[in-house]
């Protein structure tokens, strides 16, 4: 199987979040970045787990600056064989998808995978844009995956469920917990990554049509009662008297 | 281009979701501004008796097709970008939900129209969005017609819910033949656990209770308040309840008198399925915790000094 997995760089969870002074981009001097969960664990382990059944090739997508390279490497170190980057900074989802789409068009690639969505933006966005781009079935959510001959049957995370569906392959997926398990890299993993190949090649032109204004904090609270940490029998006075639960 | 606003309609089981009326209603307001009609798009199959209750729409289309009894991304998505083509809104609104989701980047890219997702606040040009979970604000101005991802709750449903005699007109399928996408089977979680969209009280608990073992401490508290333990998604991904329990998203809808928010941050797939709770007390020591801005009350104080001195005190 040719497969494709696509991987963003996303900041560290227990990240701060800053803005630059004015208001207009994201500050990003002492946050420690990542591979996105999602696209690591799930997307591109399915992946590697893929080939080791059927044979084939796990290639790796990126469309980000030099930098992005580091967060590459991590990904052949954990079994990709090679990766490509797009040399751009990414300002949106539809740029990264037609950019990710512009280079997989014409390779013709079983799969292409990844996360169900970044953790810093939650879009959930490029995996369908990336197919509608391609012409390809987009099947978001999917929490297990079993491939026979063409044909893959998914289970997929629904609002209230989850639900199962058939697609036949070349198609897009984005993979949710459940689709595989984490795996760390292990030293000869990490020593052979150093021999991959990452080929750097242009951006396709893009328009832009939304543009940032600026970034802010969320305005102050609302009409929340914030109980003094100090005042426990305060809170077991509303309880009853406000809340009339006990 | 119109300068009407449209909305995807969501509905399951054969009832209109909440999220549908909230984007009406705000649909509406948007529209005035363009000095357009708001327009509703409603697909399924039997759901005409839905489009009369979109009272608050200038205008509702249904499409009527056995290829959209369930819901398939690739059969809806055809559908409503015929429609959309056809009808040319400045606006599409849908829900920042699955559904809404699985929708509006495929439309995007097929109708070269730019999407916001997780918008909080429309106006104009100009769409106010949620990133981080809650944690931080974006507004980016759309030149030309666009489509907006509408957060659950972000807006109130009564301005959607009001009577009104919209024009009601059927629109063809498209040709929804030799889809790649096939729906096999809705898998409903287990049942035999306790239902806990019929609780009156919840104690609902979050990754800040830190370790399956001090959920018997919620258990407890639980059970003197005469209520059960709900929780969000991380307490299900690590498998210390079952996903019946699951409050969000991608679990279930609650709407209980009292909603106790242990450790839960709020992650608008959370509040999506809590928000309607009569009354909303959180507990979390990060003042900043978007649940704050949902809670009617609210504490800081450390939930493992709480929950013991709350239980003894019951």
């Amino acid at each position: 199987m040719k497969l494709l997995v696509c991987v963003s760089k996303t900041p560290d969870t227990t990240s701060k979040i800053a803005f630059t002074p004015d208001g207009r981009a994201f500050d990003t001097s002492g946050v420690q970045f990542i591979m996105n969960p999602y696209d690591e664990w799930y997307a591109l382990v399915r992946a590697i787990e893929l080939k080791e059944q059927f044979g084939g090739t796990v290639t790796l997508i990126n469309v980000g600056p030099a930098a992005n390279d580091v967060i590459i490497r991590k990904g052949l170190a954990i079994g990709a064989d090679d990766a490509v980057r797009v040399d751009l900074e990414p300002n949106s989802s539809l740029n990264v998808a037609k950019q990710i789409a512009a280079y997989a068009e014409g390779k013709g690639y079983d799969m292409i995978l990844l996360g169900k969505e970044t953790i810093d933006y939650n879009g959930s966005e490029i995996g369908a844009m990336v197919g509608e781009y391609l012409g390809l079935p987009f099947v978001s959510f999917g929490s297990h995956m079993e491939v026979e001959g063409n044909t893959a049957t998914i289970k997929r995370d629904i609002d209230g469920g989850e639900e199962e569906v058939t697609v036949e392959t070349p198609f897009v997926i984005s993979a949710a917990k459940g689709m595989a398990e984490q795996r760390i890299p292990n030293m000869r993993g990490i020593m052979m990554s150093k021999r991959k190949p990452i080929t750097v090649v242009p951006p396709v032109p893009f328009e832009d049509p939304v543009h940032v204004v600026q970034y802010e904090l969320p305005p102050a609270k609302g009409s929340v009662h914030l109980v003094d940490p100090e005042n426990m029998s305060e809170l077991v006075r509303l309880l009853h008297e406000e809340a009339k639960v006990i | 281009m119109s300068n009407n606003v449209l909305v995807i309609a969501e509905h399951f089981k054969g009832a209109l979701d909440d999220i549908t009326f909230e984007m009406l209603g705000k649909a509406k307001e948007l529209a005035a501004g363009y000095g357009g009609e708001a327009i509703a798009l409603l697909m399924g199959s039997g759901v005409k008796g839905l489009a009369e209750q979109m009272g608050a729409a200038d205008k509702v289309i249904y499409v009527d097709s056995p290829e959209l009894a369930e819901f398939n991304p690739e059969a809806y998505g055809k559908t409503a970008s015929a429609i959309i083509k056809a009808q040319e809104p400045r606006a599409v609104l849908v829900g920042n939900t699955s559904m809404g989701m699985d929708l509006a980047a495929g439309l995007s890219v097929d109708l070269d129209m730019p999407l916001v997702a997780y918008a909080s606040d429309l106006s104009g040009d100009a769409v106010v969005s949620q990133l981080y979970g809650g944690k931080m604000n974006v507004e980016s101005a759309v030149s030309g017609p666009y489509i907006a991802a509408v957060l659950a709750g972000a807006f109130p449903a009564d301005a959607g819910k009001e009577g009104g005699a919209p024009s009601v007109e059927e629109a063809a399928a498209p040709d929804l033949s030799g889809l790649k996408v096939k729906f096999k089977q809705l898998i409903e979680p287990e049942g035999g656990d306790v239902d806990i969209t019929a609780q009156d009280i919840l104690v609902s608990v979050g990754r800040g209770i830190q370790n399956e073992d001090n959920l018997p401490m919620m258990e407890e508290l639980a059970a003197k308040l005469g209520g059960a333990v709900s929780c969000s998604r991380p307490i299900v991904d690590n498998k210390w309840l079952s996903k019946t329990r699951q409050v969000g998203k991608s679990g279930l809808k609650v709407k209980p008198k009292i909603y106790l928010a242990f450790g839960i941050s709020g992650a608008p797939e959370h509040i999506e399925g809590m928000k309607d709770a009569d009354l909303i007390i959180a507990v979390n020591t990060d003042a900043n915790a978007p649940i704050f801005d949902y809670a009617h009350y609210g504490t800081t104080e450390d939930l493992f000094d709480l929950v013991p001195a709350l239980t003894e005190k019951l």
